[in-house]
């Protein structure tokens, strides 16, 4: 066992046993953490924050209930996935009207297109052409193969760890994993002009 | 093998991990088929470009800590009947609306170092002798300012609205900030007329940047930059300051950003900026 994994379980067990400066360390060590996965995958400072905050409090919630049979971040990256998840079914939700129907995949629609806050023209300039490419096909994956892309690509998760977080066998993980990164340069290949910039 | 069957296996042939009958055969699909062949040249570029993900800088924001501190009072609150205790605790992380993980040692009953927690010790109450006044000292010794306050009647010391009770006279403690980005500390001996407050600068250094803001904004600015600690004393920070970050040096940046302002910078204990109104 690693020497931040058995630090976070003693933690884990001093705020289950009530002692408050715990969940405090475990906040401070891991909320920069979990805002920079939830700002990857809503791309929004004020969702991303939400969906943080949210996450947080789920721990606090579910702490007693922890048994240390996963890595406290598998758990937290699992419970973020949730936040985000459940953030867009709000806002589909709340949705009046279609838009963009789209590519039908075994996965569901994968055309659902979300308002980008950052897209100013100035910020789209100073952004790399080609990842900001990626990050706009990356939008119209679904939310879950959006979660494992950025689990494995941006936090540089192990399959172990995805499928520890996500309750899924290896091969499921690595089988959805390649769906969703032929679907990324399905979409991306639509646009091939300026993918190959 | 098709164009479908082969996509299968694009990302295992990409890491290397198609066993070696499977990986003859898809190499001479992609040799015999143009789309297969193409097909995967993309997605090799593609995954070359999710490589860089983790390099992408992602500011935090300020009210990251302060967001979760509201959430999490708010949760507990559901709970205070059954634990009454924790109630407030949280507030630690987000002290005077900043981004979190702020903690007064005397407040929180913890201290943050080097990424371990301390309890206990670091809280040295009543080791000072207490001196026949109010009196409230900063010090910026190996790389941490210390707050002492010694009082002679026993009047509390006010730390971010959280009231602290001296006990024999005296309040002993380091200022931590284990938070991405500076933190402020307002500080004030109860009934005295003005507050002082401390910057701690986070474990992020911001890049050199021209900015506008108040005077706080310019102190975290400041420490966040130069990793430096900041204090500054004035009844309010609500003077405008234009600054630029571009100053090799934090005592000059600062000097040139309120050269006309009431205040006075000088500089204490080796890198303690003080910044005092006039």
């Amino acid at each position: 066992m690693s020497e931040r994994t058995s630090e976070d379980l003693m933690l884990i067990e001093r705020a289950q046993h009530g002692d408050k400066s715990a969940l405090n360390e475990l906040v401070r060590k891991y909320e920069v953490r979990a805002y920079q996965f939830a700002f990857r995958l809503t791309r929004n400072p004020e969702e991303a924050s939400d969906v943080v905050a949210e996450a947080f409090v789920r721990v606090f919630n579910a702490l007693p209930n922890f048994k240390g049979n996963s890595q406290f971040t598998t758990w937290l990256y699992r419970i973020l996935t949730n936040c985000f998840l459940d953030l867009r079914k709000r806002e589909s939700r709340r949705q009046t009207l279609p838009i963009d129907a789209g590519v039908q995949t075994d996965e569901g629609e994968m055309e659902r297109q979300y308002e980008d806050p950052k897209g100013t023209p100035h910020d789209s300039l100073e952004r790399n052409e080609r990842g900001q490419r990626i990050e706009q096909a990356l939008k119209k994956l679904p939310e879950y193969q959006q979660a494992m892309i950025m689990m494995y690509h941006a936090e540089q998760l192990s399959y172990e760890e995805i499928s520890e977080a996500l309750d899924l066998p290896i091969g499921t993980v690595k089988s959805r994993l390649n769906r969703a990164r032929v679907s990324l340069r399905e979409l991306l290949a639509r646009d091939e002009e300026l993918f190959r910039i | 093998m098709n164009v479908s069957k082969a996509r299968d296996f694009f990302s295992d042939y990409f890491e290397g991990k198609l066993d070696a009958g499977l990986r003859q055969s898809f190499e001479q699909a992609l040799k015999s088929n143009p789309q297969i062949q193409a097909e995967y040249e993309e997605f090799a570029l593609m995954m070359n470009t999710l490589a860089e993900l983790p390099n992408e800088e992602i500011d935090i924001p300020i009210y990251l800590s302060d967001r979760i501190a509201t959430r999490l009072e708010a949760a507990q609150e559901k709970r205070t009947a059954s634990v009454p205790a924790w109630f407030g605790w949280f507030r630690n992380l987000a002290l005077a609306g900043v981004a979190g993980a702020v903690l007064f040692g005397a407040a929180a009953g913890l201290l943050s170092k080097g990424g371990s927690v301390a309890t206990g010790d670091l809280f040295n109450f009543g080791a000072k002798p207490v001196k026949p006044r109010n009196e409230l000292t900063f010090a910026y010794t190996n790389d941490k300012v210390v707050v002492t306050y010694n009082t002679s009647d026993n009047r509390a010391l006010m730390v971010d609205k959280r009231r602290i009770t001296p006990e024999n006279g005296s309040v002993i403690s380091p200022l931590s900030n284990s938070n991405a980005f500076a933190a402020e500390f307002v500080i004030q001996v109860e009934g005295s007329e003005v507050p002082e407050r401390v910057y701690i600068p986070g474990s992020t250094t911001r890049e050199a940047s021209e900015g506008t803001g108040n005077l706080a904004d310019f102190a975290k600015a400041l420490a966040d930059h130069y990793r430096v600690p900041v204090r500054v004393t004035a009844p309010s920070v609500e003077l405008p300051i234009n600054w630029n970050l571009s100053d090799a040096d934090a005592y000059q940046c600062a000097t040139a950003a309120l050269k006309s302002q009431p205040v006075s910078v000088d500089l204490r204990d080796g890198n303690f900026i003080c910044i005092t109104g006039r």
